[in-house]
C-alpha cells in the first residue's frame, strides 16, 4: 500500500471503517450464522454428557475426564463431517473458534448439569 | 485472486468513472468463478420422486422431511434412554444406601451400557441433525425453471466471494435495500419497458 | 494448584456418607432450579421489553459522518482507481474537508462569535444531549434488571433454604470454599462436599447459558448484544468523548494532502489477469 494512515504527528488515524476493513473478505452473516450452529450443538451435547455423568455417579477426575474426552471428540467429528475437513472454510479463526472460545461456558453447562443429577440420583 | 476480486466489487462506488474497466475485468474473473459455481452447487431432477415433490405448489425435497422426522424421533428415544437408566440407577442407589454393603456393589453393567448408548445416540442425532444447505431461488435460473438448489455441505462458506457466489446463483441481492431504494431506480427507463411492452401486446 | 492436588489425590479421600432426608430433592433442589430458569426467561424478555429503540440523527449529521467516512475510504482503497480518478477525488476531498462544508454545526458556529467558538466547542456537556441522556437511561435500566432478580433470588434461597445441607458436590473443593457453600451449616469439620442450597444457585447461575439457548435460541448475551449494536452501523462523529468533528476532517484533509504516492492496481492489469489463465 502506498497510503500510510498516518496524520502528520505519527499518529494512526482513527479508522471509523475498521470494523469492515479487517474482515473486508468475510461475510459477517455467514460467520455468525456457523458459530451458532457450533455452540448449539455443543451446548446440547455438554448439557447431556454432563446428565449422563452424574447418573453413572461418576466423580471429580473421572467425571472432568468424561467431559473432556467427549468435549474433543466432538470438536473432531465436528471438523470431518460437519466441516468436511476444511474447518477454515467455515471458521476464520479455527482453534479459537472450535476450542477456546466456548469451553468455558460448556464446562460450567456440563458441571452443572452433572451435580444437578448427580445429586438427584445419589 | 479471490482477494482482488472482492476487493472490486466492495470498491465497486468509488470505481464509478472506470466503470468500463471494471466491468470488462468483472466479466473476466467471473467467468473463472463459475468453473467452482459448478462445482459447489448442485441440482435436484424433477424426475426423481424421491427427491422433490409438489406439494401445495411448493416443491419440497421429501428426504429432508423424513429426515427430520427421523431426527426427532431419535432424539426422544435417546432421551427417553437416558431418563430410564438415570431412574434405575435411583432406584439402584436407593436400594443400596440402606444395606451395609455400599462398597461392594457398583452399578450394574446394563443401567451403564444403557446410559452410555443414550448418550452415544443423542450426540449422533445431533450431529445427523444438520441437513444439507438448500436454496430456493428467487429468479428461474437455465431453463425458465425455479428449481431447489442442494448444496453440499452444512455450513456457510465465510469467504465473502463464495458467499457471493450463492447470492448470485439464488437471484438474492444482498444489498438491495440501496439497489432498489425508490430514488435510485432508473424510473424513467422502467416506464419505457413497460410502454413497450403494452404497445407490443396491444398489437396482438 | 492445590485444587489439583486434592483431585489427583482422589483414592484416599474418602468422605463420610450423611443420610439426607430424599424430600430436600424435591422440595429444594427443584424449586430452585425451576425458579432459575424461569427468572432467566423473564430477565431476557423484560431486557426485550425495555431495549433502546432505533434513534435516528439529522440528516446534516449523517452528511458529515458520511463525507468523512468517504475520505477515509478514498484513503483506504484508493489502489483501485487509476491515477488521474484517484489524483481528482482527492484533490475534491481535500477541499471539501478543509473547507468544512459539509459540517453540521458550522452555520451556528460562523454565527456566534468567534472568540467564544473554540472554548464552546471543545467540551460539550454530555447531559444535555437528549440522545445520550436516553442511551445512559436504557444502559442503567438493563443493569437493574440484570441484578434485581439476582438479588431477589439470592435472598429467597438464603431466606427459605439456608441453615442445612442438601446435595453432595461430585468433585471435591479447598477448604476456602468452606465459608461460602456451607454458609449457615454449625458444623465445623463436615467435608467441603457437602453444600448448602446457595452453592447450587451459584452453579446454576454460572452454567445456565447452555440451557437458555436451548430454550430460547439465543442467550442472554446475544439479546442485548443485538438490541443494543444492531442498528448503529453507521458511525457518528463527534460522540460524546471524541475529538470535535471539524478537526477530524481538518485532519483528514491533511492526510490527503501528503497521500501523493499512489499506486494503482490496474497498472499491467491485463498481462496480470492473462497470467491467470495460462
Amino acid at each position: 500500500m502506498s497510503v500510510n494512515n498516518v496524520d502528520d504527528n505519527g499518529n494512526p488515524v482513527v479508522d471509523l471503517n475498521s470494523a469492515t476493513s479487517a474482515s473486508i473478505l468475510q461475510n459477517m452473516d455467514n460467520v455468525n450464522y456457523n458459530k451458532k450452529m457450533y455452540v448449539n450443538v455443543m451446548d446440547k451435547i455438554s448439557l447431556m454428557s454432563g446428565t449422563v455423568t452424574g447418573i453413572l455417579q461418576y466423580e471429580s477426575l473421572t467425571g472432568f475426564r468424561n467431559f473432556f474426552i467427549i468435549y474433543f471428540g466432538c470438536i473432531i467429528i465436528y471438523i470431518l463431517f460437519i466441516c468436511k475437513g476444511k474447518p477454515s472454510r467455515f471458521y476464520a479463526n479455527v482453534f479459537n473458534d472450535l476450542v477456546f472460545e466456548h469451553l468455558v461456558r460448556e464446562l460450567l453447562g456440563f458441571v452443572m448439569a452433572w451435580t444437578f443429577s448427580f445429586a438427584l440420583v445419589g | 485472486m479471490e482477494e482482488s476480486f472482492s476487493r472490486l466489487l466492495e470498491n465497486y462506488s468509488t470505481c464509478y468513472s472506470d466503470l468500463m474497466e471494471f466491468e470488462a475485468l468483472k466479466n473476466l474473473l467471473l467467468r473463472k468463478e463459475k468453473k467452482t459455481k459448478s462445482k459447489i452447487v448442485s441440482e435436484t431432477t424433477d424426475s426423481s420422486f424421491f427427491d422433490s415433490a409438489t406439494f401445495f405448489g411448493l416443491k419440497i425435497n421429501l428426504a429432508h422431511i423424513l429426515m427430520s422426522f427421523l431426527i426427532k424421533i431419535l432424539y426422544i428415544v435417546s432421551i427417553l434412554q437416558v431418563l430410564h437408566s438415570g431412574f434405575s440407577s435411583y432406584e439402584f442407589h436407593q436400594l443400596v444406601k440402606n444395606t451395609n454393603y455400599k462398597d461392594h456393589y457398583s452399578l450394574p453393567k446394563d443401567i451403564q451400557l444403557e446410559c452410555c448408548i443414550g448418550l452415544a445416540l443423542f450426540i449422533l442425532t445431533s450431529f445427523l441433525s444438520f441437513t444439507k444447505l438448500q436454496y430456493y431461488p428467487i429468479k428461474p435460473s437455465i431453463n425458465n425453471k425455479l428449481r431447489l438448489l442442494t448444496t453440499d455441505q452444512y455450513l456457510k462458506d465465510i469467504s465473502l466471494s463464495r458467499a457471493n457466489n450463492v447470492h448470485n446463483l439464488i437471484g438474492n441481492d444482498p444489498n438491495g435495500e440501496v439497489t432498489f431504494t425508490p430514488n435510485f431506480v432508473d424510473l424513467q427507463r422502467k416506464r419505457k419497458e413497460i410502454s413497450d411492452w403494452l404497445a407490443d401486446n396491444s398489437k396482438e | 494448584m492445590k485444587l489439583l492436588e486434592i483431585l489427583l489425590s482422589e483414592d484416599d479421600y474418602s468422605i463420610p456418607e450423611l443420610m439426607l432426608d430424599p424430600n430436600f430433592k424435591k422440595w429444594v433442589l427443584l424449586p430452585i432450579s425451576v425458579m432459575m430458569v424461569l427468572t432467566g426467561l423473564l430477565k431476557q424478555n423484560l431486557l426485550l421489553l425495555i431495549s433502546p429503540k432505533y434513534r435516528g440523527y439529522p440528516r446534516v449529521k449523517l452528511t458529515e459522518s458520511q463525507w468523512f467516512m468517504r475520505g477515509q475510504m478514498l484513503l483506504g482503497n484508493g489502489t483501485n482507481l487509476d491515477d488521474d480518478s484517484f489524483e481528482s477525488r482527492r484533490h475534491e476531498m481535500i477541499n471539501i474537508l478543509s473547507s468544512g462544508t459539509y459540517l453540521a454545526k458550522q452555520n451556528k458556529n460562523n454565527s456566534n462569535n468567534g472568540s467564544n467558538n473554540t472554548g464552546e466547542s471543545g467540551v460539550t456537556n454530555p447531559f444535555s444531549d437528549p440522545n445520550i441522556n436516553d442511551s445512559l437511561m436504557t444502559m442503567a435500566k438493563g443493569n437493574m434488571a440484570n441484578f434485581i432478580p439476582q438479588t431477589v433470588i439470592m435472598w429467597w434461597v438464603n431466606y427459605f433454604f439456608g441453615g442445612f445441607v442438601i446435595m453432595k458436590l461430585p468433585f471435591p473443593l479447598t477448604i476456602k470454599f468452606k465459608d461460602m457453600l456451607q454458609n449457615g451449616v454449625m458444623t465445623e469439620n463436615l467435608d467441603v462436599r457437602w453444600v448448602s442450597a446457595i452453592s447450587w444457585y451459584f452453579i446454576s447461575v454460572l452454567g445456565m447459558n447452555p440451557l437458555y439457548n436451548l430454550i430460547q435460541g439465543s442467550d442472554e448475551q446475544q439479546v442485548i448484544n443485538d438490541n443494543t449494536t444492531g442498528n448503529n452501523t453507521n458511525q457518528i462523529l463527534g460522540g460524546p468523548g471524541q475529538p470535535a468533528p471539524e478537526t477530524l476532517m481538518k485532519n483528514l484533509a491533511n492526510d490527503l494532502t501528503i497521500a501523493t504516492r499512489h499506486e494503482s492496481c490496474f497498472v499491467n492489469i491485463e498481462s496480470r489477469v492473462l497470467k491467470m489463465y495460462e
